[in-house]
């Protein structure tokens, strides 16, 4: 069963002073993966033309954009289908919690995926603060655990706008006990590493049709690597398994990887930025 | 019983003290003057003090033309623009002796190339277990940006110098790998120039191998690495500007190869292509070579507060449409605790035993080294694997107690930092000392300089010889109160 989502995406800047030169890095688009192809996509800027893309280190789409003359606003549009495929339910192939164990834990798992097993600057936590960390594992199974911990975190914390920013650590919000999806993401990997779990940050969309938390602009969510299975999105900001309403644009090992926007500008004064999502499953 | 021996009948040789435990580069140990060292000794005796002391100003002047200069940072003294110390006595290596020299370095530099591929690729070495894969991907230099990207023809360490000693045994020894656009050769130049202009006829009679033409190999090499489908690159030097203490030397070499000295705000990105500011509008640049740390050159891609990078530059190089000289990353490699691999990698890729030597190296993250290193701290040189320009070091033949108990107390705290050797003892060189007005011995080193681009190996023949200006001192960094001479390799 296969499912199409039309996608929407707006960024309006708007500067105090004229901007005289600019660079911007955006990785917005819908990636495409196994469950995921990209049908059609249109985008347009404020200021010409001329939008390049390239790859990040990790193969994900970065539009890059260094608009022409001077302006005071910038403007991104575009718009975009995609193609989902319903995820196989697999869940019964993975291999006994013991074997699961030893193929993580090999020097040629470790080799290959440190990247996601080592702990990054947004998803490390002091040793003070790791009691309740490392106590937190009940089940030996990867998949059983995972979704402890998506519940266990989704229950830990309460959900809550502008009391943290993209700079707030998994080591913050364990003390904090609020935060958005990016939050709840960061403590997840953070935990999850700490028990020595291959895990990445995902940045998305979700279907605005769902009752879900986080639809109004880019979601964020984990993805668990489990023998047998392969990589399984969690997310513990809806206290789910990732489904065909998640729309995936890029994973790393933290928001850093994946942000959205990156820009180097010359300019004085303020600048406010706004973003407009919307995601609608095409009615068959 | 004596230990050292005095040289006789020469005037400002007359307190010179061959010592018996260490190697002299120019007397044996009888105190007999070394063959190849004849004709220029003979000649340093026919001088008077006066002669020497006047000479030295020649030498001294030429500097200042030549405007070479270098900054210093410590407490005390913040960015003072100092002359580098030069010494009139030239160093001299025989050219069989140089030619096996030069071989090692080449063998040296073409495994780390391989190696450098390699962890960035399949890592292969990490998984037979040669290297540690931890050392690898605990490093700071290690950067992910560079996972799974070729650069063109496969180089990292386009330049590199590796530093060598001359142990007591006459042998030589690699002391350390410098991978991360490492400076000097501008001195190299400059001393030869000097020398030139201060003792000209000694050159007509001695065959000198040509350090002159280093600028045009320099050159060749980075046309040779430009992205795939350019035949007429455009190169730029790109410096962090003249605050840096080693700007002489970026603007030297952009001026000697005859092309652009530019700093980050001079170039902008745009359509994944790198271009420069001009005069006559924008330029499209091709080749790279930056003298700008690995976490400075893009600010989109590593240290956002950077304004000494290009934004987006990281992006047109993963494109292929600009070379950047070295390759960023090459820093998980010149680390020294991977130092202490070398030999084993070399052996890894190229099944050849390694040319030049390796210092034995204890791993302070190792049990069984870490137990040795706290019981014999007298005997050791310690070291931070991640500082270069001699900061941080830790000598154990001149310590005090509450120094030792000091550095075994930082080396407890953070084992993986350090990493300990035997106290090589540096050759030594006869030196003018003006305090003393004498020649005396003081230790040296070698920096070599190498470069790889496409289907191209060059080492530069000769190199930097470091003085330790200091009587006793081992640490030969000119930002460490080091001088410098001029290095001969010889033919005949």
């Amino acid at each position: 069963m296969s499912a199409y989502f039309d996608i929407l995406y707006q960024s309006i800047s708007e500067y105090e002073y004229p901007v005289k030169e600019a660079f911007f890095e955006f990785i917005i688009s819908p990636c495409e993966c196994d469950s995921q192809s990209l049908v059609e996509f249109n985008i347009k800027t404020s200021t010409g033309p001329d939008v390049f893309t390239t790859k990040n280190s990790l193969g994900f789409n970065q539009i890059r954009i260094r608009p022409a003359g001077y302006f005071k606003t910038f403007k991104l549009e575009y718009s975009a289908k995609v193609r989902k495929e319903e995820l196989n339910n697999i869940d019964n192939l993975r291999p006994s919690a013991h074997e699961q164990w030893a193929e993580i834990n090999s020097t040629n798992f470790y080799i290959e995926n440190f990247l996601y097993l080592h702990t990054s600057p947004l998803t490390v936590i002091p040793k003070e603060n790791q009691n309740e960390v490392l106590i937190y594992r009940r089940s030996s199974d990867l998949l059983e655990y995972s979704l402890e911990l998506n519940t266990h975190i989704h229950n830990l914390l309460s959900y809550e706008k502008e009391v943290t920013d993209v700079s707030t650590t998994a080591a913050d919000v364990i003390l904090l006990k609020k935060g958005v999806c990016q939050d709840y993401t960061h403590l997840f990997l953070a935990m999850a590493r700490s028990n020595g779990l291959a895990c990445r940050y995902v940045s998305g969309y979700l279907d605005q049709g769902s009752s879900y938390t986080g639809t109004g602009g880019m979601h964020a969510w984990a993805e668990v690597y489990i023998p047998g299975m392969g990589w399984t999105g969690f997310d513990p900001t809806n206290n789910c398994r990732v489904n065909i309403q998640y729309i995936k644009v890029a994973h790393g090992r933290d928001y850093n990887d994946c942000s959205p926007i990156k820009g180097v500008l010359l300019s004085l004064g303020e600048n406010k930025t706004y973003h407009l999502v919307q995601v609608s499953q095409q009615q068959q | 019983m004596k230990d050292s021996i005095q040289l006789t009948g020469n005037q400002i040789f007359s307190s010179y003290q061959v010592e018996k435990n260490l190697y002299d580069e120019v007397f044996d140990q009888t105190g007999k003057v070394k063959k190849y060292y004849q004709k220029v000794l003979s000649l340093f005796n026919k001088l008077t003090l006066q002669d020497l002391k006047k000479l030295n100003e020649f030498a001294r002047a030429s500097f200042f033309n030549q405007g070479v200069t270098f900054a210093v940072y410590s407490d005390n003294m913040k960015g003072v623009e100092r002359i580098f110390p030069f010494d009139l006595f030239p160093r001299i290596i025989p050219l069989k002796e140089w030619e096996n020299l030069e071989k090692g370095i080449i063998q040296r530099n073409r495994a780390i190339n391989m190696f450098l591929y390699d962890i960035y690729h399949d890592r292969k070495v990490l998984k037979d277990k040669i290297v540690p894969s931890e050392l690898i991907f605990s490093s700071n230099y290690y950067l992910k940006e560079m996972i799974g990207f070729t650069p063109p023809g496969k180089v990292y360490t386009h330049i590199s110098g590796t530093d060598l000693i001359k142990h007591k045994d006459g042998e030589y020894y690699v002391l350390e790998d410098n991978l991360r656009c490492p400076s000097g050769v501008s001195y190299v130049l400059s001393n030869r120039e000097a020398m030139k202009r201060t003792l000209s006829k000694v050159f007509s009679s001695y065959n000198i191998k040509p350090v002159h033409d280093y600028p045009e190999q320099l050159l060749s090499m980075i046309q040779s690495v430009a992205p795939e489908g350019v035949d007429n690159p455009t190169c730029v030097v790109l410096t962090p500007g003249m605050y840096n203490s080693a700007y002489y030397e970026h603007s030297f070499l952009a001026q000697s190869m005859g092309i652009q000295l530019v700093e980050g705000r001079d170039l902008y990105v745009d359509k994944n292509f790198v271009y420069m500011k001009t005069l006559h509008g924008s330029k499209r640049v091709d080749v790279i070579y930056r003298r700008v740390d690995d976490d400075f050159i893009d600010p989109l891609c590593f240290r956002p507060d950077s304004v000494l990078g290009v934004p987006g530059l990281m992006g047109c190089y993963r494109e292929g449409n600009v070379t950047i000289i070295n390759a960023p990353g090459t820093g998980a490699v010149d680390d020294k605790a991977v130092y202490t691999y070398i030999p084993e990698i070399i052996k890894y890729y190229l099944s050849e035993e390694p040319i030049l030597k390796n210092v034995h190296t204890y791993r302070c993250e190792l049990e069984d080294d870490l137990k040795y290193v706290m019981e014999n701290m007298e005997e050791l040189v310690v070291k931070p694997v991640d500082e270069s320009g001699g900061y941080g070091i830790f000598m154990g033949h001149k310590s005090t107690a509450a120094q030792r108990k000091d550095f075994q107390d930082r080396i407890k705290n953070n084992p993986r930092k350090y990493i300990a050797q035997p106290i090589m003892s540096l050759s030594v060189h006869s030196t003018f000392i003006e305090e003393s007005e004498f020649f005396e011995p003081r230790h040296i080193d070698l920096r070599s300089f190498c470069l790889m681009g496409k289907g191209k190996d060059f080492v530069l023949k000769g190199g930097l010889s470091r003085v330790a200006l200091k009587k006793g001192s081992l640490i030969v960094n000119s930002s460490q109160g080091g001088g410098s001479k001029d290095t001969w390799v010889l033919e005949g």
